[in-house]
């Protein structure tokens, strides 16, 4: 493909860049010399939900989660199967999919289920008819509520994610970072990421904010000590 | 001041005091506006006064954003170096034009006549949908607000809420029309975003190529990242199997940790929340998930023009969160489609007139207060009034100054520059007040004058000034 886009064949390529240097030649002004606009605090008054800076990182993850509107269970590790079963019984979920990578123990005793095991081969058509979807978490932060898929086996890929209307995600409490900051020293980027903090949301209309749109408009989150 | 730029335009009636007339006397309009920018200005009050640094944020991403823009040349060659060692292919396209034929010809390349979008500026300023759509393609806008304008043939008016404009029961006429033909809505914003739902899966599902911005590129390691909310984004980016990404020239960000502070930066100040629900990041292409080819179209269109001026170059460092807007009493009254440009308010101000230099953007940077209040928020620290103040200059001085303007500034510096003179024109415009009260009278004042005074009230002309009263009272 590559042999198409010669950089030779690019002619816009040098002019931008000749264009560019030249500009370059004019020093910009000294960003810093001005202090102006820097507030220093943010809002006047006691921000309503501050007292999330007290809180345990696990605490406040769930704290924030439940903003959203996302379900959040809290289980010890061995009470990760009877969470997912009360799951999907309560959202009367049919058909489930799973990433080929996840704890099998997790979802066997599911019951009456018709379950798809991915491995990633295969079109990503099809998802869209399956009700929900089970997952792992590489990394979860806490002052942000937001789970963080990177691709590994017990994640999959994304289209399981994205059309299922329920998404179920297992996050065990050593995946909890505190804030958006220490992200990328936890994941890398060689897999698409994505960043998920709550249900599918828009506020397009009178920026009122309404849960569901074209992802999944549930998000129920097992937080596992 | 304005006026007097515009008594220069006479005739052709362009700028903003013209586009934004109408829109100020239309009630719905204003009460639209102002209910929205109140709730999403309370909203990003809110979550930014839980983070205590902020202000340092804010200084980082300036930082980032001034260093990327001032080792621009070096900062372009390492992303596409990483991009194609990622296995996407790098596009480059000096103006709109060029950015629009790579894209059709990369669609027909493919045999398509449908494409899927994600909501994007970028592409929104090279008119790319009305490009396709006389190429034979037809673009399906993805974005519920993006949408909604598409169906009502409107223009965005707001960066981030294109619909911002139009209120529920509007939207829920709109669908009934089109989208939603013989189905009975509510104005309920659940079941119209429901609507947009069922009307655009099928349209993932079947789509072979999407075409999206770009909100970061991270030239250190090739990866895109796109933000949003509702999943249309992730269905575009995840499903078709080629997907066409367009930035500008200055979207890039060295490394993935310079990512994490504009994560950081850009959901707080947008949309007022701690995170936006999705965000995706990709490099290049990811065998078994998502497209098959990815191509990468960097546009300069005139952005390399904006950055050679060492005052303008700031407004590069924009990443379009729009929170200038939601705080601008300006964009408050007079709403986006004023500003005719796909940047509205105090940001669009500034970037429209570098960007497009067009009669109506020359007009923008009077349409500001200069209150300031664009910088305190912006979360990268672009001073737009430091900016608006040296595109006001650049305007007049480029000829856009009229010899009648000239006369009277050179009346109005003889007459300021002398204590002597300015006391003889106070005295006499005091003697003269029987003959301009009358002509206030009728509301108006005569001539070009006129057009100072067609909003504003002069006030009566005194018997006597104040300089005369202080001598005349407390004696000399």
């Amino acid at each position: 493909m590559a042999n198409n886009h010669l950089r030779s064949d690019q002619p816009s390529r040098t002019k931008i860049l000749n264009l560019v240097r030249s500009g370059l030649l004019n020093k910009a002004m000294d960003p810093g010399s001005s202090m102006a606009g820097v507030a220093t605090r943010g809002a006047p008054g006691t921000p309503l939900w501050i007292a999330g800076h007290d809180l345990e990182t696990v605490d406040l993850f769930e704290e924030v989660l439940k903003d959203y509107k996302a379900r959040v269970l809290r289980v010890d590790i061995e009470g990760i199967p009877a969470a997912v079963a009360e799951v999907i019984s309560s959202c009367h979920i049919k058909s489930l999919v799973v990433p080929s990578g996840l704890d099998r123990t997790w979802y066997e005793g599911v019951g009456q289920v018709q379950l798809v095991v991915d491995d990633g081969s295969g079109p990503a058509v099809g998802f869209e008819k399956i009700d929900g979807v089970i997952t792992g978490c590489s990394c979860a932060i806490a002052e942000t509520g937001t789970l963080v898929l990177s691709g590994r086996p017990d994640e999959g890929r994304r289209a399981i994610t994205l059309l299922p209307d329920f998404h179920i995600c297992i996050v065990k409490t050593e995946a909890i970072i505190r804030g958006v900051s220490e992200l990328f020293s936890r994941i890398g980027v060689s897999n698409p990421v994505t960043l998920i903090s709550g249900p599918s949301a828009t506020s397009d209309i009178e920026l009122k904010r309404v849960e569901g749109v074209h992802g999944p408009r549930n998000l129920i989150v097992v937080i596992a000590t | 001041m304005v006026w007097m730029v515009l008594s220069d335009m006479a005739g052709s009636r362009v700028g903003f005091p013209y586009t934004s007339l109408p829109r100020i006397e239309d009630s719905q309009l204003r009460a639209n506006l102002r209910s929205a920018t109140t709730a999403i200005r309370e909203k990003r009050g809110r979550v930014v006064a839980e983070k205590d640094d902020w202000e340092e944020l804010r200084l980082k991403g300036e930082q980032i954003r001034a260093e990327v823009l001032n080792n621009l040349d070096s900062y372009l060659v390492k992303l596409e170096a990483s991009v194609e060692n990622v296995g996407g292919v790098v596009h480059w396209a000096g103006d709109a034009g060029e950015a629009n034929e790579i894209v059709l010809s990369l669609v027909r390349q493919h045999g398509e006549s449908e494409v899927v979008k994600v909501k994007s500026l970028t592409t929104d300023e090279m008119g790319l949908n009305e490009y396709l759509s006389q190429g034979g393609v037809m673009a399906y806008e993805t974005d519920l607000a993006e949408l909604i304008v598409q169906l009502a043939h409107d223009k965005p008016s707001h960066i981030l809420v294109p619909a911002i404009h139009m209120n529920r029961s509007e939207i829920r006429d709109l669908f009934q029309g089109t989208i939603s033909k013989g189905t009975a809505l509510s104005d309920d914003p659940t079941v119209l975003a429901e609507a947009s739902r069922l009307y655009l899966r099928q349209k993932f599902l079947s789509a072979k190529i999407a075409i999206s911005g770009v909100n970061f590129a991270v030239a250190e390691t090739g990866t895109i990242c796109v933000v949003e909310s509702e999943g249309n984004g992730r269905m575009c980016l995840t499903l078709p199997k080629v997907l066409i990404s367009v930035m500008g020239i200055e979207k890039i960000i060295p490394t993935l940790d310079d990512l994490a502070v504009f994560l950081e930066l850009l959901p707080r100040s947008s949309t007022g929340e701690r995170m936006n629900p999705y965000t995706s990041l990709w490099s290049g292409v990811h065998k078994g998930d998502g497209p098959e080819e990815f191509h990468l179209v960097i546009m300069d269109n005139r952005r390399s023009a904006v950055l050679a001026d060492p005052v303008g170059r700031q407004t590069l460092q924009c990443i379009r969160c729009s929170a200038c807007l939601n705080v601008c009493p300006v964009y408050e009254r007079s709403g986006g489609h004023a500003y005719d440009s796909v940047y509205p308010g105090p940001i669009g101000a500034i970037l429209s007139p570098q960007l497009f230099g067009t009669e109506s953007s020359k007009s923008l940077p009077w349409a500001s207060t200069l209150c300031g209040a664009c910088y305190e928020v912006c979360p990268v620290r672009i001073n737009i009034p430091q900016v608006l103040v040296h595109l006001r200059e650049k305007v007049l001085t480029e000829g856009h100054r009229s010899s009648s303007e000239r006369f009277q500034f050179a009346i109005l510096s003889a007459v300021l520059s002398s204590g002597s003179r300015f006391d003889l024109a106070l005295r006499t415009i005091s003697r003269l007040r029987f003959l301009i009260n009358r002509f206030l009278a009728f509301g108006s004042l005569p001539g070009v004058a006129g057009k100072w005074t067609v909003a504003r009230e002069l006030p009566e002309i005194p018997k006597e000034s104040f300089r005369v009263w202080w001598r005349r009272s407390r004696g000399q």
